[in-house]
């Protein structure tokens, strides 16, 4: 912007200065002010950040570091925190509760992100069909997202009753006894990842609809000239060209999953029975809030954080073996 | 481009071969809702009946007028709006103010900056809650509105980078003008990028009254007062109380999403196009 700037400034300047003294005066006060306006703007551009720059301060960043602090205390409402070490991450590791949490929370991330991703890509494979209708069902498929997930999250509670639901009455009428969804340690999580991928799979799907517009038509038509039925151009052309979006999706759907929190309170399962629905994140926010265990839910949260970061980063490096760009 | 090749007999064919999965997959989406709409205008007799009624008779506005009588459940509603509405405000002026600096100007330490906001979309939100609350707290701002509101006027990732991408292509043409005029960048920002910028605005306030509207967790935590409580504090606890009927549950969920809904069915274009160009939606 500012290489733009200079030789058009320079040209309006100089039809100013008459001799070649005043020009060369001119050029000298033109530099000058030019390093004073890089300052000025250096400084504005600090005053317009200044709110972002607090987010970060206190908000993301900051949060985050001072997430990790507090996890080396014994941080409760109740009193200032004291400095004890390794003695949460101590208590963590050789607590009963936690590995279930882990095996929970991976679980969970699986159920909710595999169906999701899946279906988004077959959602997304055909309204992208150039027909009547695509359009219409596009917009259906979507209107979970923009519903809040506790009201979503209270109607598939309805939905999933296991005496007066439709969903376990319509299986019934399959001839199948549908599960005491939410009472149960095997399903309730499944239950979970139901209401997961109904409310988020139009989300996905606009991801990857985004991702095949995306795709060079002369691909199609090559592929067409050569004899390429519909499944080979599909599986030749469509989903190797989308794998950029394909991969983007699955770590945007996996961070999502590991941050679920509305359903399993809403549901009123609060994360049981028998923990079957404490994931990590809510591992976090039961210790923090309802038993205001600060410190060591803190210390959940790091480890929560450090998770999320590992998996992002695997992901990122298995994204240069699998991924084609086009 | 099937469409040139396709005589009109066969793409006849296959709009209807297409569209039958489409609609088969589409009860998904419409049946819950259906069920959601006719549940919250039945009483308790009606809706626990083995087998359901699918028809939406016998109907009573009963539930509605209990959410409101009994419920209080306008206030609840004037809650969220307010919240939602003044944080609206405040990411739509820090977020553009944040995206125009990144966007248009020349700063030390702007590349890094930078990609520190984009790797904040990757801190789940339960790891920089309980710091928050603690200083929140120590504020004595727990159980009001400002922890709800306040983060709205410091920026985020996504409204930032939503801003930044817009204001990217805009024409370098009218900020040169606008500095031989003399303006400095506050002034260009303000005169220039913010009105120009609007679409772009529409759509990341649209997604700042969403974040906020359907927000739980913050309500959840901050507000402890039932006179503060938002709409969806209000609705998770009701499956606390069991005095709560299945149709008044119903019939508060569906007064949550009505307005997001409303505004969906006009303007469903700026949900779509602020969620591709950003990747992110809350």
């Amino acid at each position: 912007m500012m290489i733009t700037t200079a030789p058009l400034r320079t040209r309006t300047m100089t039809a100013h200065f008459r001799s070649s003294k005043d020009l060369k005066k001119g050029v000298f006060s033109l530099k000058r002010k030019h390093s004073r306006e890089r300052r000025t703007e250096a400084l504005q551009a600090y005053v317009l950040l200044l709110p972002t720059l607090l987010g970060m301060a206190f908000l993301s960043v900051g949060a985050t570091i001072g997430a990790i602090a507090l996890g080396f205390t014994d941080y409760s409402v109740k009193w200032p925190p004291n400095f004890i070490g390794l003695n949460n991450y101590r208590l963590l590791f050789t607590n009963r509760i936690f590995p279930t949490v882990i095996r929970v929370t991976f679980t969970s991330a699986l159920i909710n992100v595999v169906p999701c991703v899946l279906i988004a890509l077959l959602l997304a494979l055909l309204v992208n069909q150039p027909i009547r209708g695509a359009r219409f069902w596009r917009a259906v498929y979507f209107w979970p997202v923009v519903g809040s997930m506790t009201a979503i999250s209270l109607l598939w509670g309805f939905l999933l009753n296991p005496q007066f639901g439709l969903v376990n009455y319509l299986l019934a009428t399959l001839g199948v006894r549908g599960p005491d969804w939410f009472s149960s340690t095997r399903w309730s999580i499944v239950a979970i990842g139901i209401i997961f991928v109904w409310k988020n799979v139009g989300y996905y799907m606009t991801m990857l609809l985004a991702g095949l517009q995306g795709i060079p038509e002369s691909l199609y038509e090559s592929a067409m000239i050569d004899g390429a039925g519909p499944f080979r151009r599909t599986f030749s052309i469509t989903l190797p060209m989308l794998s950029p979006s394909l991969f983007f999706v699955t770590i945007m759907a996996c961070i999502a999953s590991f941050q679920v929190f509305d359903p399993i309170l809403v549901t009123g399962l609060n994360g049981g029975p028998a923990h079957s629905t404490t994931t990590l994140s809510y591992y976090v926010y039961q210790n923090a809030f309802q038993f205001m265990k600060m410190g060591f839910a803190s210390a959940c949260a790091t480890v929560l954080f450090l998770i999320i970061a590992a998996f992002t980063l695997l992901q990122f490096k298995l994204q240069d073996k699998w991924v084609f760009y086009g | 481009m099937q469409r040139q090749i396709l005589s009109g007999k066969h793409r006849a064919l296959r709009t209807i071969a297409l569209n039958l999965p489409m609609a088969l997959i589409g009860l998904l989406f419409v049946v819950p809702f259906y069920w959601l709409v006719i549940t919250s205008f039945r009483l308790e007799g009606d809706i626990m009946v083995i087998p359901p009624r699918f028809l939406p008779y016998p109907s009573t506005l009963t539930n509605y007028v209990t959410l409101l009588s009994k419920f209080n459940f306008g206030l609840y509603f004037a809650n969220s709006f307010i919240i939602a509405v003044l944080g609206l405000i405040g990411q739509t002026f820090s977020c553009s103010m944040g995206g125009f600096v990144f966007a248009r100007l020349k700063f030390p330490l702007k590349r890094t900056l930078f990609y520190l906001l984009l790797s904040t979309m990757m801190i789940p939100g339960q790891v920089t809650l309980i710091p928050t609350f603690v200083i929140f707290n120590m504020l004595k701002l727990t159980n009001t509105f400002v922890p709800l509101i306040l983060p709205a006027y410091l920026g985020g990732a996504f409204g930032v980078f939503l801003c930044r991408q817009f204001f990217l292509t805009v024409p370098n043409e009218l900020e040169e003008a606008a500095k031989l005029d003399g303006s400095d960048s506050v002034g260009i920002y303000w005169r220039i990028f913010l009105p120009i910028a609007k679409p772009t605005l529409a759509t990341l306030a649209l997604f700042a009254f969403m974040y906020h509207w359907n927000d739980l967790l913050g309500p959840v935590i901050y507000i402890t007062d039932t006179s503060k409580r938002t709409i969806t504090v209000a609705l998770a606890m009701f499956q606390d109380t069991l005095r709560v009927s299945r149709g008044t549950i119903m019939a508060g969920a569906l007064l949550s999403i009505t307005p997001l809904l409303i505004v969906y069915v006009f303007a469903q274009q700026f949900f779509v196009s602020g969620m591709i160009t950003s990747g992110f939606k809350e």
